[in-house]
């Protein structure tokens, strides 16, 4: 019964924390505005695509293949609406692939401005941002997931500390707060190694909950509560691949 | 309406007889002088700055400040004139060989390379080496490097070394404009060989983006040292 709950609330977790940005298309009367999001965004990848032939001629050699590659990539963003549909995963994996590829070429647009080609190296620029910003990839060029999870954990473990509860749980989810918050710090910037690393050496802490996490009866108004922030230490664990014998610096 | 016809018939005619009379096109080699090479040269300054709208903003800079040295040299239809101009053309051979751009390449560059081969043949000096070491040569020669290490700037670890030998380059550019002893080229000379001075100059020849730049400093540097 309680191993059912956990797998539901992970089901929860992950339904709320990555519902698809595309998936308003569906709604009901938004169906037009999000067409002509994306005829404005197949419109400016074209541009943008032109741009980079226009600016490719009076660039140096050792700063074609950046360029050549922004092209490639708008280029297979197109491609990837046109055959797998605009609100694939895998077309919006390539739209972050190219807002990567923009966050990654501030310097060279910088740098292969000329007299002729400053105004088309600017808009070159715009469209990218606009794309990040459409696209909502402009934050960050890395997925959010831990911060995402870790931030509900300590909202989590903040209102269970605060119900009626054992004295020793309460203090073990107090003294893992400031833990938890360390970690998110970090987390904000993405899912990186050293995010990864910093969350490697959390986990066991938050395992260790485990024993009076499970001491809660299901009468218990933290009850759900508990499982909630045990379903998000299993969905976490397994997204980060980490195991239960990985060993926390923490612990 | 048959004496236009006629006209046209004849002018045809007169056209087709003309392209059979005139010999074919010489083979590309050294530039020969012609009234557009002449117009070109009056036409210098133009022509870098046209060529600089199409440079990186650095690159650009350089130019800019070479095309104010081409503007201080008497007019090019005096000796003095010719030879400073040939000088500066053949002591930016360097920079300009390491313009990669392909409309730069397609259509800017040939127009320097015709206009630098016709002056290195009027002048019958093909390199730097050619050139004997003048008053006027030592001061463009020292105009061109400390713009080099001003447009390099930013690209190097050692700065400390740029400033410094900007700064001699600086100093000697004066001593030359107020017809001062050489003694300051001597120093400069000097330093350019200091092992920090020469990692400098290395480091901005290996560079991609100021290879051109770096060679230039180098040849300038040499030709400065000969006797």
């Amino acid at each position: 019964m309680r191993t059912q709950l956990i797998a539901l609330t992970i089901l929860t977790s992950l339904s709320t924390a990555s519902a698809p940005i595309a998936a308003h298309a569906n709604l009901p009367g938004e169906t037009q505005a999000a067409s002509m999001g994306l005829a404005e965004l197949a419109r400016n990848l074209n541009r943008l695509i032109y741009l980079t032939r226009l600016v490719e001629q009076h660039i140096e050699r050792m700063d074609l293949p950046r360029i050549v590659t922004l092209r490639s990539l708008s280029q297979g963003v197109i491609d990837s609406m046109n055959t797998a549909g605009a609100t694939n995963m895998l077309t919006l994996q390539k739209v972050q692939e190219l807002v990567i590829g923009f966050r990654f070429s501030r310097d060279l647009f910088a740098m292969i401005s000329t007299q002729k080609t400053a105004q088309a190296v600017a808009e070159m620029q715009s469209i990218g941002n606009q794309i990040a910003r459409a696209s909502g990839f402009d934050q960050s060029p890395h997925t959010r997931i831990t911060a995402s999870v870790l931030g509900k954990m300590h909202e989590l473990t903040v209102q269970m500390s605060r119900l009626q509860i054992p004295e020793a749980l309460s203090q073990r989810l107090r003294q893992a707060q400031p833990a938890i918050g360390r970690v998110l710090s970090i987390a904000q910037t993405g899912d990186h190694a050293s995010t990864f690393a910093a969350a490697t050496d959390l986990l066991p802490q938050l395992r260790a909950l485990s024993a009076d996490l499970n001491q809660i009866a299901s009468g218990n108004a933290a009850f759900m509560t508990a499982i909630e922030i045990q379903g998000l230490i299993e969905f976490y664990s397994e997204f980060a691949q980490i195991n239960e014998s990985s060993q926390g610096a923490l612990q | 309406m048959k004496t236009l016809q006629r006209t046209l018939i004849s002018l045809m005619l007169l056209g087709s007889a003309i392209a059979q009379a005139t010999p074919p096109a010489a083979p590309a080699g050294p530039a020969t002088p012609s009234m557009n090479n002449w117009l070109g040269l009056h036409r210098l300054e133009q022509t870098f700055s046209i060529i600089g709208q199409s440079l990186y903003s650095y690159k650009a800079n350089y130019l800019r400040q070479v095309t104010d040295l081409i503007r201080s040299i008497p007019a090019p239809n005096t000796a003095a004139g010719s030879e400073g101009r040939a000088f500066v053309l053949v002591a930016l051979d360097p920079f300009m060989a390491d313009l990669s751009s392909a409309y730069t390449q397609r259509m800017l560059l040939p127009h320097y390379q015709s206009m630098r081969a016709f002056l290195a043949d009027q002048r019958g000096r093909g390199t730097l080496s050619d050139f004997p070491k003048s008053r006027d040569r030592v001061r463009e020669a020292l105009v061109m490097i400390k713009a080099a290490l001003e447009s390099s700037r930013d690209f190097v670890n050692e700065t400390q070394e740029l400033v410094q030998l900007r700064a001699l380059t600086g100093q000697a550019g004066r001593a030359i404009a107020a017809e001062g002893d050489a003694s300051e080229i001597n120093t400069l000379v000097a330093m350019s060989h200091d092992t920090a001075a020469r990692a400098l100059q290395d480091s901005l020849v290996a560079r991609g983006r100021t290879r051109g730049l770096g060679l230039t400093i180098t040849t300038l540097m040499e030709y400065l040292e000969r006797p």
